[in-house]
């Protein structure tokens, strides 16, 4: 951490920095990918920018706020079980109180602004993870068989909670994000030290089991075929690939300029949430989709320097889970957004508009925040105490420069 | 081996556990797990270089393609205005039925029977009522053998909808429509000529509409527009370009008002006295432009066909005629100039005068005895201007008149305008310069004519006459402007307000006086020309040209007005027939435009609101004031009257008219039979 990380003296400036570019960047493209549509259904332009800021004002408070906390606190602490809790709690009131949008019960109206308990499910989930299976960890064995059927309360706990939550979320109806929440899971217990063994497993399971879904049920066979070739039936089932993919090759080298891109005028669907950087590649083009993508790989390099230089085997995961997380989500959603991967509904951090997605994400970038700080100053006292054994043996001199030297530090 | 699980020992030499997992091993997890994430975003920068540079032409004429398309647009044809912005002519697009008859009659393009079925009688049975053509002669356009024919230019919109409905209704084959620009005069014949007509294609034909068609000409566009995926038109892209379209508004100089006043005492005039042909002219003295212009015989723009083109012309500026007496105050200006004469100088009238081979007459053949040049004027005495004439010579004579514009084009922005005849001086004989100081052996138009007065009028200036006021681009840009616009000075000042002091004696007790109006100064001169024959050679026995020129107020003038009468039965003199129509005409323009009287009777101006476009005719019994000494007048019952001859009426008693809304009187104040005071006031109500 001494070193320096990139042209940044520490990983957290090299956050800050990102998110904040990210933050304007999106802020800049939720505006214009959506102005077209709430001029038209709100009379308001800036409808969907002012919550956009709201959100960000609110993410950015949360963050600051988290990074302060000493998270092994708040991971072994009652307000974990509260937290998570609370989340799985919300998510189970979306069946009966949920409003529907565009046939899917996802979210949950508290006067103006509106919750998507899914979205809050993928931190909750990591911060268990990280918690229960940080203590796993510490006793340095793989997760085995044995453990899994003996019942280990932590390992259950987690299980559960993702699959649980996962066949909710699948009710919604959403199989992408539940899809991802068992993901996450799965991701987490690798981590942890899941046994190659039961990797193989999963592995072999994916293999076998997806085919034979798409196989199963014809409308996935044709999902897959349109993916595939979405110009086969443009107008109806591929009209949205069709539309993403014209909104991205129409922008070429630099783009048509902030505002200017023709597909937010009803031609993409979800043009600011899910598609929002097919929107950004129309405006900004080749070079502002790679400093896009640059933008995400130093926020991963970031999450992947503070995990590495992490002793502690909880902070190491919640850091790496939340990193895998934001990181694996963005890649996804570009993968999606550009046809490499089927359309699920991922949204992308900061570019897609998401109100609890984005202050989500943003109390997990605290969370990473306060591992690393954490890490520092733990660090920075061992040093010290270091020191000072240095100066019993040696005598009153050096002891007094050391603790100088300390304090300049 | 067997040990080391059991016993976890923290001895660095004992061999690790098979299921030992390290924070380290984890690390190398997390390392795979971005790696393959660095995989997935290296795809997606693969896949966008795919999408965005390799095909990125490719996708962004499929972009566009989808949100652009082709809209025609039509641009009507430019409005003519009045002065105030009145309309004159307005323009909307309007459609016109084209018939493939192969089509109808269900033949191949090169005229091959396809289908047996041929609709031709059933089209013509149920389009003729609509089309008002007749349905013998719709069957035989409809079984033409050829491809394309017009079957009706520019439908109204009502019918045009009936026959869309049943071409659409009985899926008849081959109707096309094209939209075309439908050109409306607004106010039927009123400056018919002036503004012309526009005929197919809306080519302009005669008139403004000719002389200016390139400004006003319609057109079609095609425009590439932006729409959303609802179908709506993106306004941003095409706003550029219709700023650039040439249509544009053409401002006239004319005066709906006067224009209104002039066309109505034609049209009595005309009545009253079978003239061939009549045109008046109403000018600007100051500026040159143009305010009324009318001409008969005259026809309805709108419908341009049904008459003769003879109608067409416009009198104004393109016939020509020997002016006559009207001539005599620019001679006599030649005179004041040269020295030769001054208004005192005393000339011996004879009643006749000979020269050479010829005797000139005055109009009734008496002497005066010795007068001041002035009453030759004032009395139109043909001996004392010969004398003028001879004393001037052929070269001066011809020379001032060339400089006061006979002779050649004025120049004003109409089509059609005449030049006139004016001898060369060197082809000139005696006679033929004695009869020219009384205005014979010249052509003029009454433009050139009213033109040449308006430099005496205006203290000397010869002005470019001019009637487009304006041109304003659809942005509100000022294309052209028309102004006044001196082509030479042609008189001193004084020269001028000499000639406008006699001829203002004309009209005030002189040959004149048929013109005056009490209370205003008015200046003029009659003029009676026997019109040459139709042959060419000398005069049309019987035939008399009578014209009025004047201008007002005499000594500071704001109307300059030319009437001119061709041919008229019965009394020929100008100053029987054109100077009561120059006084009328005259009296209500005076009125409308609420132009001061001149004399000090402590008279109040006002204005004439009334719409002259409901006027009612003049009942037959017109009363009049009844003088009951000393200034005191009986007020008649003015009820069923209009606005003018209220007016009139009351003008004579120089009592003012309070007038209320427009069309004919229905109540008074004071009542009738009452006994006002010169110079009261009188409300009067009219709907």
């Amino acid at each position: 951490m001494r070193k320096g990380f990139l042209i940044w003296d520490t990983p957290e400036n090299a956050i800050y920095l990102v998110v904040i570019t990210l933050l304007c960047v999106g802020g800049l493209n939720v505006f214009s990918a959506s102005f077209v549509k709430t001029a038209a259904e709100y009379g308001d332009k800036y409808y969907y920018l002012m919550r956009y800021a709201f959100w960000a004002v609110i993410g950015l408070f949360l963050l600051i706020l988290v990074s302060k906390c000493d998270y092994k606190k708040i991971l072994n602490g009652s307000s974990l079980k509260l937290f998570t809790g609370f989340c799985f709690l919300l998510l189970l009131c979306v069946p009966f109180l949920g409003t529907v949008v565009n046939g899917a019960r996802r979210w949950l109206s508290l006067g103006s602004i509106s919750l998507q308990p899914s979205e809050l499910i993928k931190v909750a989930e990591v911060m268990l993870a990280a918690g229960l299976l940080g203590k796993k960890m510490s006793k340095e064995r793989e997760i085995t068989a044995r453990e899994i059927f003996a019942f280990d309360k932590n390992i259950l706990c987690c299980m559960l909670y993702s699959l649980v939550a996962a066949v909710f979320i699948l009710f919604q109806p959403d199989m992408g994000t539940a899809a991802i929440v068992l993901g996450v899971m799965v991701v987490m217990f690798i981590l942890a030290g899941l046994s190659k063994k039961w990797i193989a497993v999963l592995g072999g399971l994916l293999i076998l089991v997806v085919p034979v879904l798409v196989v199963k049920a014809s409308y996935r066979m044709k999902r897959i075929k349109v993916w595939l070739d979405p110009w086969q039936d443009a107008g109806d089932t591929g009209y949205q690939m069709v539309q993403s993919r014209l909104a991205i090759g129409s922008g070429g080298w630099t783009g048509m300029h902030w505002g200017q891109g023709g597909s937010k005028f009803f031609y993409l669907p979800e043009a600011h949430t899910d598609f929002a950087f097919a929107v950004f590649s129309q405006e900004w083009g080749f070079i502002g989709c790679l400093f896009l993508i640059i933008a995400f790989i130093v926020l991963a390099w970031a999450f992947l320097y503070i995990a590495c230089n992490t002793r502690d085997k909880q902070g190491f995961l919640l850091v790496s889970g939340v990193g895998f997380l934001i990181v694996g989500q963005a890649a996804a959603n570009m993968a999606m957004v550009t046809g490499l991967l089927p359309v699920i509904g991922v949204p992308l951090l900061f570019i897609s508009y998401g109100g609890t997605s984005m202050v989500m994400n943003m109390i997990a970038i605290g969370l990473v925040l306060s591992v690393c700080r954490k890490e520092r100053w733990e660090r920075e006292k061992e040093e010290r105490r270091k020191n000072v054994r240095v100066v019993v043996s040696d005598g009153v001199v050096r002891k007094r420069r050391s603790v100088q030297r300390g304090g300049r530090r | 081996m067997n040990t080391s699980r059991k016993n976890p020992s923290k001895d660095r030499e004992q061999k690790e556990p098979a299921d030992l997992y390290t924070l380290n091993m984890a690390k190398m997890r997390l390392g795979w797990l971005f790696l393959i994430l660095g995989f997935v975003f290296f795809g997606v920068v693969v896949w966008l270089f795919y999408l965005q540079i390799w095909r990125g032409d490719d996708m962004k004429r499929m972009a566009d393609a989808q949100s652009t398309f082709k809209q025609e647009i039509f641009f009507p044809r430019g409005k003519i205005l009045d002065r105030n912005g009145q309309e004159l002519a307005v323009s909307i697009m309007s459609d016109t039925l084209i018939v493939n008859p192969w089509a109808l009659q269900g033949k191949s393009p090169n005229g091959k029977q396809l289908v047996r079925e041929n609709r031709t009688e059933e089209a013509a049975r149920k389009l003729a009522p609509v089309l008002g053509i007749k349905q013998a002669k719709l069957k035989e356009i409809f079984n033409m053998n050829r491809g394309f024919y017009y079957v009706k230019r520019q439908m109204e919109e009502p019918c045009a909808q009936k026959v869309r409905k049943i071409i659409k209704d009985n899926k008849f084959k081959g109707f096309t429509y094209q939209k075309e620009s439908k050109r409306y005069y607004t106010k039927n014949s009123m400056a018919a000529q002036v503004l012309g007509f526009v005929g197919t294609e809306d080519r302009g034909r005669a008139g403004l509409e000719l002389s200016l068609d390139s400004i006003l000409k319609s057109m079609r566009s095609e425009n590439t527009v932006q729409r959303d995926a609802r179908s709506h038109v993106l306004s941003d892209n095409g706003e550029d370009d219709l700023e650039k379209i040439p249509l544009s508004t053409v401002y006239l100089t004319l005066d709906s008002k006067m224009q209104f006043v002039i066309e109505d005492a034609l049209d009595d005039a005309m009545a009253r006295t079978q003239a061939k042909s009549a045109a008046i002219i109403i000018m600007d003295p100051k500026t040159g432009a143009i305010l009324a212009m009318g001409s008969r015989p005259t026809f309805d723009p709108n419908r341009y066909w049904k008459y003769p083109a003879e109608n067409w012309r416009n009198r104004g500026i393109s016939f020509i005629y020997e002016p006559g007496s009207i001539f005599k105050p620019i001679v006599g200006c030649m005179g004041l100039t040269e020295g030769i004469i001054t208004p005192d100088t005393l000339i011996k009238d004879e009643g006749n005068i000979r020269v050479a081979d010829r005797v000139i007459k005055n109009w009734n053949g008496k002497g005066n005895g010795i007068i001041p040049f002035s009453d030759v004027i004032k009395y139109s005495i043909n001996t004392g201007m010969v004398q003028l004439g001879m004393a001037l010579g052929a070269r001066r004579e011809i020379e001032y008149s060339k400089n006061f514009g006979f002779g050649k084009k004025t120049g004003v922005d109409l089509p059609g305008e005449e030049a006139g005849i004016l001898y060369q001086a060197k082809n000139m004989y005696d006679p033929d310069v004695a009869t020219f100081a009384i205005g014979q052996g010249l052509a003029a138009s009454p433009l050139q004519m009213l033109r040449a007065i308006c430099a005496i009028a205006n203290g000397g200036e010869l002005l470019q006459p001019y009637i487009v006021d304006r041109v304003i681009s659809p942005n509100g840009e000022l294309i052209k402007k028309g102004g006044k616009k001196v082509i030479r000075r042609v008189l001193k000042p004084e020269v001028a307000a000499e000639m406008r002091t006699m001829m203002e004696s004309v009209v005030d007790g002189g040959g004149g006086k048929t013109a005056a109006i009490k209370g205003y100064r008015i200046a003029g001169k009659t003029g009676t020309a026997q019109k040459l024959a139709e042959s060419g050679r000398g005069y049309g026995p019987g035939q008399y040209i009578a014209s009025f020129v004047g201008f007002v107020p005499a000594d500071n003038p704001q109307y300059a007005m030319l009437v001119m009468l061709d041919t008229p039965k019965g009394a020929f003199y100008g100053s029987q027939v054109s100077a009561p129509i120059f006084r009328d005409t005259l009296q209500q323009i005076l009125v409308a435009k609420g132009v001061q009287p001149g004399s000090s009777e402590g008279l109040t101006s006002f204005e004439d609101e009334k719409d002259k476009m409901d006027k009612k005719k003049i009942p037959v019994v017109v009363p009049e004031l009844i003088s009951t000494g000393e200034g005191k007048w009986k007020i008649p019952d003015f009820t069923g009257l209009d606005i003018r001859t209220v007016a009139a009426i009351l003008a004579k008693g120089k009592l003012v008219l309070l007038p209320e809304g427009s069309g004919n009187a229905v109540s008074q104040y004071p009542k009738a039979g009452a006994e006002v005071e010169q110079g009261s006031r009188v409300k009067v109500s009219f709907r």
